[in-house]
C-alpha cells in the first residue's frame, strides 16, 4: 500500500517594470521671422518657462516621470512619460506525491514549480499592465494641464515676433496689448 | 462547339473572375486538384479569348467608363465618352491571364506549394485582369491568402490602388508610375467612379473595425498605396486622375461630424492616437489635395500647366474642397492631445 506525501513548494521571481507612452504634435509657430529667429524667441520663451537646452539644441523640462522636449528648430514637441517598478513575487503552492524521494517525488516537485512559475509571470504581467494604464493615464491627465501652457508659449512668441517684424516695418507708435485675451495692436509709422 | 471538361470548367472559372458567375457556381472547380493538360483546342482558346476581351471591357464600362466625362489630354481639358478622348484605345491582352486561368482551374490555390508566377512582364490589360481577378477572389479568403503573394498581385500597382487592405501586409508597394504607361490614364478615368466606391467602403471598414492591430494594418497599406499613387499622379502631370480620391473624401467628410473614437483597448495613448491617424490615412491625403488645389490658385494664364492647374481648381470646387478642407483640419486638432496650441 502506498503513502501519500504533501510537497511544498516556494517560487519568487523579481522584474523591473517598465511602463512608457508618449505623445507628438507640433507647435504651429506662424513664419512671421525666419525660422533661426522664430526658433530663438521660442528657446528664450522655454527656458523662462524651465526647459534647459540639450546637446542636440532640443529644449527638455523633466517633471517627475514625464519629460516634455520642444525642438525650437521645428517646433517638434514630444511628452513622454516612463514609470519603472522593481516587483518582486513570491508564492507557496503545496501538492501531494506518493514517494518522498525518487523520480516520482522530483516530477511531482517540477510540476509544482513550473506551475508556480506561470502563476508568477502571470501575476508580474498583470502588475505591468496595471503600470502601463496608471502611467498612460498620468500622461492624460498632464496633456489636460500642458495645453493652456503651450498655447501660451506659442502667443507670447507670437507676439514677440510681430513685435520685431514691426520695428523692421517702420517706427513703432504705439503697442497695446492685452495678456489676458492675447490681443495686440501694433501701430506702425512707416 | 464542344470543349472538354477541363476547358468548359476554364471557361466558368474565367467568367467568375470578369464577375459574369457568382462564386458559388465555381466553388467546387476551385477547390478540386486535377491533372493540368498541356494545352486547350482551339475552340476552348477562341471562348476564353472572346470572353476576356468582352469581360474586361464590360469591366471598364461599367465601373464608369459609359459616362460622358472630362479629364486632361495632352495637358487640356477634353470631354466625351473615353473612345472619344482617346480613338486609339485598345486593350491588349497577352497570353499570361490565360495560363493563370488554366493553372487556377487545376490547382487548389491554398494548397498549392508554389505561387503562380507570370513568365514575362504583363500589358496594362494583363494586369486590369488581374485587378479584376482579385475582386472576385475575396469570395474565397483562404484561397486569396495564398494567391495574394504572387507577383501578378502584389506588384500590380492597380490591385494597390483598387484593393490595398487585402495585399499581404509586408507587400512593398509597386511604382505607381506605371499606371500611366500605354492606354493606362484611360482605364484609370474609366475606373474612376467604382474606385471612388471601393475607398468609401474602405474607410468605412476602417471606422468600424475595433481591432487596434487590423486598424493599423489596414491604414499602413492605405497610407502607402495613396501616398505612392498621389506622388505619381503628379509626377506625371495627371491630378485630374485623383478625382475619385476627391470625392470619396467628400462622402466621407460630408457623413460624419467627428472623426471615429480610436478603438479602445486599455492600450497606450501612443498607440490609440496612431491606429486612430491609420484609420483616417484614406481622408487626411486631403491635405496633398489641398496642396494642389492652392498651387492651381497661384497659377498664371502664361503658365505651361495653367489648363490643368484650372482643371483641378474646378475638381475642387465642385466639392467644395475648402470646406472639406477646413473640417478635415477641425478633426485634426480634435484628434491632437496637444492641439490648442494654435495662435
Amino acid at each position: 500500500m502506498s503513502r501519500a506525501y504533501r510537497i511544498s513548494v516556494t517560487e519568487s521571481l523579481s522584474r523591473e517594470i517598465v511602463a512608457s507612452d508618449e505623445v507628438r504634435s507640433r507647435l504651429e509657430l506662424l513664419a512671421i521671422l525666419p525660422p533661426d529667429e522664430t526658433a530663438a524667441l521660442l528657446r528664450v520663451e522655454l527656458a523662462g518657462r524651465g526647459f534647459e537646452e540639450q546637446l542636440d539644441g532640443t529644449m527638455l523640462r523633466k517633471s517627475q516621470a514625464i519629460d516634455v522636449s520642444v525642438d525650437p528648430c521645428n517646433g517638434e514637441i514630444s511628452v513622454r512619460i516612463e514609470a519603472k517598478q522593481a516587483t518582486v513575487a513570491q508564492q507557496s503552492q503545496s501538492g501531494v506525491g506518493f514517494d518522498d524521494q525518487g523520480p516520482s517525488a522530483e516530477n511531482a516537485e517540477a510540476t509544482l514549480r513550473r506551475q508556480l512559475r506561470k502563476n508568477l509571470e502571470q501575476k508580474l504581467d498583470r502588475n505591468e499592465a496595471k503600470l502601463q494604464s496608471e502611467a498612460t493615464r498620468e500622461l492624460e491627465s498632464h496633456l489636460i494641464e500642458l495645453q493652456p501652457e503651450l498655447g501660451a508659449i506659442v502667443n507670447k512668441v507670437t507676439r514677440d515676433a510681430l513685435k520685431i517684424k514691426a520695428t523692421r516695418l517702420g517706427s513703432v507708435t504705439q503697442i497695446l496689448e492685452d495678456e489676458q485675451t492675447g490681443s495686440l495692436t501694433i501701430t506702425v509709422e512707416v | 462547339m464542344t470543349v472538354s471538361r477541363f476547358e468548359a470548367d476554364a471557361i466558368n472559372l474565367l467568367r467568375f473572375l470578369l464577375g459574369r458567375l457568382p462564386a458559388s457556381q465555381v466553388r467546387s472547380i476551385l477547390h478540386r486538384k486535377v491533372e493540368q493538360p498541356a494545352g486547350v483546342s482551339a475552340t476552348a482558346l477562341g471562348l476564353i479569348q472572346d470572353t476576356l476581351r468582352k469581360g474586361l471591357v464590360q469591366f471598364l464600362v461599367q465601373a464608369g467608363g459609359w459616362r460622358q466625362d472630362r479629364y486632361l489630354t495632352n495637358g487640356l481639358p477634353r470631354a466625351g465618352h473615353p473612345w472619344q478622348r482617346s480613338p486609339e484605345l485598345s486593350l491588349h491582352v497577352t497570353s499570361q491571364p490565360l495560363a493563370f486561368l488554366l493553372w487556377l482551374a487545376a490547382v487548389r490555390p491554398g494548397e498549392s506549394r508554389q505561387a503562380w508566377s507570370a513568365p514575362g512582364a504583363l500589358t496594362q490589360a494583363d494586369q486590369l485582369f488581374f485587378l479584376r481577378a482579385a475582386v472576385a477572389l475575396q469570395d474565397f479568403p483562404e484561397d486569396w491568402q495564398a494567391l495574394r503573394r504572387s507577383t501578378p498581385f502584389a506588384d500590380n500597382p492597380w490591385v494597390w490602388l483598387a484593393l490595398p487592405t487585402t495585399l499581404d501586409p509586408s507587400s512593398e508597394p509597386p511604382d505607381f508610375r506605371r499606371l500611366f504607361e500605354d492606354h493606362g490614364p484611360v482605364m484609370l478615368e474609366c475606373l474612376q467612379p467604382w474606385l471612388t466606391q471601393q475607398w468609401i467602403e474602405a474607410d468605412l471598414t476602417n471606422a468600424r473595425e475595433n481591432n487596434l492591430d487590423r486598424l493599423l494594418t489596414r491604414g499602413t497599406l492605405q497610407e502607402q498605396a495613396l501616398e505612392g499613387f498621389l506622388k505619381a499622379t503628379d509626377a506625371m502631370g495627371r491630378r485630374d486622375c485623383a478625382r475619385f480620391l476627391l470625392q470619396a473624401v467628400q462622402r466621407r467628410l460630408a457623413a460624419a461630424n467627428d472623426p471615429p473614437p480610436a478603438p479602445e483597448e486599455g492600450r497606450k495613448l501612443s498607440d490609440r492616437l496612431r491606429a486612430s491617424r491609420a484609420g483616417l490615412s484614406m481622408i487626411q491625403q486631403i491635405e496633398t489635395l489641398d496642396r494642389w488645389h492652392r498651387e492651381a490658385r497661384r497659377s498664371a494664364f502664361y503658365d505651361d500647366d495653367h489648363a490643368a492647374h484650372q482643371h483641378w481648381l474646378s475638381e475642387w470646387e465642385a466639392v467644395d474642397g475648402d470646406a472639406l478642407a477646413a473640417k478635415w483640419r477641425r478633426w485634426r486638432q480634435q484628434m491632437d492631445p496637444l492641439a490648442s496650441t494654435t495662435p
